[in-house]
């Protein structure tokens, strides 16, 4: 009994001492905390990416709000995307974090994140400052609920001029019968025609096929898509992107290791000219500036993939904002309300925006001011190609994650042959069904 | 009377001694165990928003085609983990144990070395070893002219399981070859002179008289080799990510995908329940054919 009874006292103690240690935690604080959770890391300022734009932004802010405590995480993009579910799950979510345009749907109705149309519409240079159809992937019912990041484009090619001349073409091919003629000299030469590291298995989905399967069915077939309007991936146009994807890796155009090679490995590839082309999205401009050898850094010129026999529009390029900054939807009170939706601003307007294009990142920031001699030289090139190019959705950043997981997964056995093009469209429309 | 008061207070103690462990036990393993059971009632994305569906998320496992495949893969390491990582423990552990090896302790160490490494190191240098452009095996295939032979190892779905095992058996022989020592050095060594008398090989020493001494300590090897293959899933994740397609993937990465790739998170929770009533199948399935209980006592 007496054993009891200091057992029991003992753990009374022990949680008044923890009760009370709490309170003169609060007390102490009289600062506001912010917590932010992002996938830009400040070691990564510098070298490209939307990581240098962020970070000036977020240091001047902070100087200006010296009553704000910022608690900052931060890590890379594919551990971000496990830790903002898992935290969601528990409830804990961060003030402030970053959004994918496919999570919008599944994070409103989980109420994670918070309604912020009315702050836009309150202040119409913030709202429209970003380009048209900015805030597009994270709109769910007419609401909006994060402000558009990177503008990106996925599927540009970036061809190595000088190999390509050596098999006879000035200019990248733009029919696909010139390309699949070009593939073919370039497995004489021995000479990988793309390199593609797809082991992440979002490059072939991403960079691709959303732009590769576009040319097959139009923007208002993936459009009707995304709003569950009727069409389906069985149907025959999508199918055909998908037989002349398998059809090109069959013909030799990619590497033998298309599977186990990871998308920073492939640049490698490409830099040291085992490979004449790659298929990639805006980031790389400061990856080809910074990593590149001279010469290939000169040869280097951007295309679009070619057109496709009885396609659709060949100018056009998957893109668009596929990440956002995104307000939670913990309990703040009016101060600290306030101070985010400061913050959220400071780190997505112009603040940001000039600091990323002068380091050619281009932002959903309709007109940032930037000194272009500075910039990477594809960063202009690609302003003039896009003057004549359409954006259309990438898939990744606007369809339902499960139905993408799917598809990229498929992708992987399609390219080498394991699976047929009607039994992946199948698999995807099964899994888009059960999402609807 | 006294007798039966002391054996009580003995078995209180016992059970006040147990109790810390049993709590934390219950805490970290059995409470998540029920909690995910309840998960996998639910159709639940992660959210506050739960709906109850009874057992539906059952009845899909169980036609998930992905799922049983991923087991038959699962299925497929272990066999070849057991016979991979257990077999050559024995082997070099007979090996180790005669009397024309040098440096004993030496190669008991480096043996053991590979254990003590974290799984995600060991993928990582695996898949620099199986790279297909500077990879050490497709480098050493090229400077003795077997150009043919070099491949990009991790990207052919038929032998795809073949290769991830590699690192696996590589990595835990040490393991089970400290626990095959420990029970070599337990047999009284007059048994292995008399057989050395009868003019008995060291070969069929090793199976004739080592092997059956030391069938218990297997029958743990081999236990613990199960469970620790059917919850693989740091190897496979860094050195193929489940591909290509989905030839490489495993149970617990799959569950790791629903999860967080998915976010179907009811969902996962049934496969978690899956996993585990499986492994315990598979575990207590392989006690029965070790022990076999229906033998009688002479036919030992």
């Amino acid at each position: 009994m007496k054993k009891k009874m200091v057992s029991m006292v003992v753990a009374a103690a022990m949680i008044t001492a923890s009760a009370s240690s709490a309170m003169v935690q609060a007390e102490a604080s009289e600062k506001v905390t912010i917590s932010i959770l992002c996938d830009l890391e400040r070691a990564n300022v510098g070298t490209g990416g939307l990581d240098t734009g962020f970070y000036a932004a977020l240091d001047e802010w902070t100087e200006a709000h010296p009553e704000v405590e910022i608690s900052l995480e931060s890590m890379n993009q594919t551990d971000y995307q496990t830790k903002i579910t898992s935290l969601g799950a528990a409830n804990d979510m961060p003030d402030l974090f970053m959004l994918k345009g496919s999570w919008t749907k599944n994070f409103v109705e989980n109420g994670w994140i918070k309604d912020i149309t009315d702050n836009l519409d309150a202040d119409p240079e913030w709202k429209d400052g970003y380009i048209a159809g900015g805030f597009d992937s994270a709109t769910y019912d007419g609401r909006i609920y994060g402000v558009p990041r990177e503008s990106l484009a996925t599927g540009l090619v970036f061809y190595n001029s000088d190999m390509w001349a050596e098999i006879g073409y000035e200019e990248f091919p733009s029919t696909w019968t010139e390309l699949l003629d070009a593939v073919e000299k370039f497995k004489e030469a021995g000479i990988v025609p793309f390199v593609m590291g797809n082991k992440a298995n979002w490059p072939a989905e991403s960079c691709w096929l959303s732009t590769l399967g576009d040319r097959f069915t139009g923007s208002e077939w993936t459009h009707s898509i995304i709003n569950g309007e009727g069409a389906a991936f069985t149907d025959e146009e999508f199918v055909a992107a998908l037989t002349c994807f398998q059809e090109l890796a069959e013909a030799g155009a990619f590497n033998e290791d298309i599977n186990s090679l990871d998308d920073v490995e492939q640049n490698t590839v490409y830099f040291n000219k085992t490979a004449a082309a790659i298929v990639n999205g805006t980031w790389f401009f400061a990856t080809v500036d910074s990593s590149a050898p001279d010469d290939v850094k000169a040869a280097t010129k951007l295309a679009l993939l070619p057109s496709v026999e009885g396609g659709a529009d060949a100018n056009t390029v998957s893109g668009g904002p596929a990440w956002f900054f995104s307000v939670s939807n913990n309990e703040m009170d009016e101060t600290k309300t306030e101070l985010v939706m400061d913050l959220l601003k400071y780190v997505s307007d112009e603040h940001q925006a000039d600091v990323s294009a002068s380091t050619g990142i281009i932002t959903a920031w309709a007109n940032p001011t930037y000194d272009d001699s500075n910039v990477p030289a594809l960063f202009n090139d690609y302003n003039e190609l896009m003057k004549t190019t359409t954006v259309v959705p990438i898939y990744d950043a606007t369809m339902d994650a499960a139905l993408i997981e799917t598809m990229n997964t498929g992708l992987q056995s399609l390219l080498i042959g394991e699976i047929t093009p009607e039994e992946l469209a199948e698999n995807i429309q099964f899994e888009y069904e059960m999402a609807q | 009377m006294k007798k039966i008061a002391d054996r009580r207070g003995t078995r209180l103690a016992i059970f006040l001694c147990l109790l810390p462990a049993l709590a934390i036990y219950t805490y970290v393993v059995i409470v998540p165990i029920i909690g995910a059971f309840r998960y996998s009632l639910f159709n639940w994305s992660g959210g506050p928003n739960m709906k109850y569906i009874g057992l539906k998320n059952y009845q899909m496992l169980l036609k998930d085609k992905n799922f049983w495949a991923a087991f038959l893969n699962n299925l497929k390491i272990t066999i070849l983990c057991v016979f991979g990582q257990i077999g050559i423990a024995f082997i070099f552990s007979a090996m180790l144990s005669s009397r024309f090896i040098k440096l004993k302790k030496l190669h008991r160490v480096v043996a053991y070395f590979p254990s003590t490494i974290s799984a995600v190191v060991v993928g990582f240098a695996w898949s620099f070893i199986f790279n297909y452009d500077y990879g050490l095996i497709n480098v050493i295939l090229r400077a003795v002219g077997l150009n043919d032979w070099a491949q990009a190892w991790l990207n052919n779905p038929d032998t795809i399981i073949g290769v991830v095992c590699i690192p696996l058996i590589w990595q835990y022989i040490g393991y089970y070859m400290v626990i095959i020592m420990a029970a070599m050095s337990s047999i009284d060594p007059s048994i292995y002179e008399m057989a050395e008398l009868d003019g008995a090989s060291g070969v069929q020493r090793a199976l004739k008289i080592t092997l059956p001494l030391i069938k218990n300590s297997i029958g743990v090897a081999v236990m613990l080799c199960i469970a620790g293959n059917m919850k693989i899933f740091d190897h496979i994740y860094v050195m193929t990510n489940g591909g290509p397609g989905t030839s490489s993937m495993v149970m617990a990465l799959q569950v790791y995908k629903t999860t967080f790739v998915k976010n179907q998170f009811g969902y996962a929770s049934a496969m978690s329940i899956g996993i585990l009533i499986l492994s315990l199948a598979i575990v207590g399935g392989s006690r029965v054919l070790i022990n076999r209980p229906w033998r009688k006592e002479r036919d030992f």
